[in-house]
């Protein structure tokens, strides 16, 4: 789980191009959007969802379900684990 | 009609020419032995400081932005307002578009990145501009190939002159990526010696000659000119504009493959000064043509290593070229 959770922050750095931050700045249990945390928008949370397709073969297409997937790293994770094809 | 002054400039070039006078002091300017001339970057995180806005931000975008925003920082830090914002760019980004179309190919159409998508247009930096300003009023981008920057400095000051704006900010940019220059090299484009070049030229037009670096007094696009007769086009501007032609004190040429047209300007009685030299090829090159020439108004100083550098200058015309196409002339008279 760690390794994936590692792995998830070094894929959202490089895809939505976060060029100042480093996995060891993200706090896997903190929010992705709005003010706190890393303050994400929705265009992230589209590219996100392009991520986890391209990488992990997941497809999320219900926004409510997205909403609460997306919260932080740690849940997009063990969606990913739960789910991976 | 209200006259048009040049209040401020801003410049990002394959030379040290922003935020800084080094290209001044010796005109040799920075070269490389390569067909690619590229631009001297700043360090973005000083021009845009809002980190969540630049990272989307690809190169062409910074580069316009930068400028523009630097031609509007006042003594205090804080920007002027201008009330229209024209940009211009002949390809718009280039690098967004490569991306987005790399995407569509590598995912089979699917799975395509919105950033890349919307960051390609070629309004995205007058847009961005817009929008880090807060400003609520006209914004036009102009993307007409070799005239773009013409077009928007037109727009600038029809607008002017006629009453309906105070002021304008106005940017030019074009950037290279490898793929374009690739393909243009396929197509035979850089075999005559020429260099690719890159980079955004601001103006902040305005109607108050206070503390302006010079007049821009006339800008125009020529179609279907015989390149024989290029001195007499020249000529003819100056007596459109009511001078005569030996009040021209200095031509700045931005000749490219024109043969014909660099040996008429070359043998003509004009002083000329070839500025392609220093910014290289793209289609909105002509801003840095402008840049310099609003410049040299400003400082009172010719450009260095030809016989007429004691020459006080005081009406300069920046003449432009695009694959043999597209002709502009523009006049800068400085009082």
């Amino acid at each position: 789980m760690d390794n994936l959770i590692e792995q998830l922050k070094q894929q959202i750095i490089e895809e939505l191009n976060l060029e100042e931050t480093t996995p060891a700045d993200i706090d896997a249990a903190a929010p992705l959007f709005g003010n706190e945390g890393l303050g994400l928008d929705s265009i992230d949370a589209l590219e996100i969802t392009m991520l986890l397709e391209k990488y992990y073969g997941i497809k999320i297409s219900d926004p409510k379900q997205a909403r609460e997937i997306y919260s932080s790293i740690n849940s997009i994770a063990e969606f990913i684990k739960a789910n991976k094809q | 009609m209200q006259k048009v002054y040049i209040a401020n400039t801003s410049c990002i070039s394959p030379q040290e020419s922003f935020r800084t006078e080094e290209f001044f002091s010796d005109w040799k300017g920075v070269q490389t032995d390569t067909d690619q001339l590229h631009a001297i970057e700043p360090d973005y995180k000083t021009t845009i400081t809002d980190a969540g806005k630049r990272r989307r931000m690809a190169h062409l975008i910074k580069m316009g932005v930068s400028t523009s925003l630097d031609c509007l920082t006042q003594a205090d830090g804080t920007y002027r307002m201008p009330d229209a914002i024209m940009s211009a760019t002949a390809m718009g980004g280039l690098e967004d578009t490569e991306k987005f179309l790399r995407c569509i190919i590598d995912n089979g159409e699917e799975l395509l990145n919105p950033s890349n998508f919307i960051q390609s247009t070629g309004n995205t930096f007058g847009g961005q501009t817009g929008l880090l300003l807060g400003h609520h009023g006209y914004n036009v981008t102009y993307a007409h190939g070799g005239y773009s920057m013409e077009s928007a400095l037109t727009d600038a000051m029809l607008q002017i002159q006629s009453g309906d704006i105070n002021n304008a900010l106005v940017t030019g940019a074009d950037e290279i990526t490898a793929t374009e220059y690739e393909v243009m090299r396929k197509m035979g484009f850089w075999r005559e010696g020429r260099q690719m070049g890159e980079g955004s030229n601001t103006f902040l037009l305005s109607n108050d000659p206070a503390n302006s670096f010079c007049e821009l007094a006339a800008v125009t696009i020529l179609h279907d000119v015989d390149s024989n007769n290029i001195t007499e086009e020249i000529a003819k501007f100056a007596e459109n504009n009511g001078m005569a032609p030996e009040d021209i004190d200095l031509v700045l040429t931005g000749t490219d493959c024109d043969k014909i047209a660099d040996k008429t300007l070359g043998t003509s009685n004009y002083p000329t000064t070839d500025y392609k030299q220093w910014c290289g090829q793209y289609g909105t090159k002509s801003g840095f043509g402008l840049w310099l020439g609003s410049q040299l108004l400003n400082k009172g100083i010719a450009p260095k290593g030809n016989q007429w550098e004691k020459r006080q200058l005081k009406n300069i015309v920046v003449y432009s070229e695009y694959r043999m196409n597209d002709y502009t002339l523009m006049l800068l008279k400085k009082d």
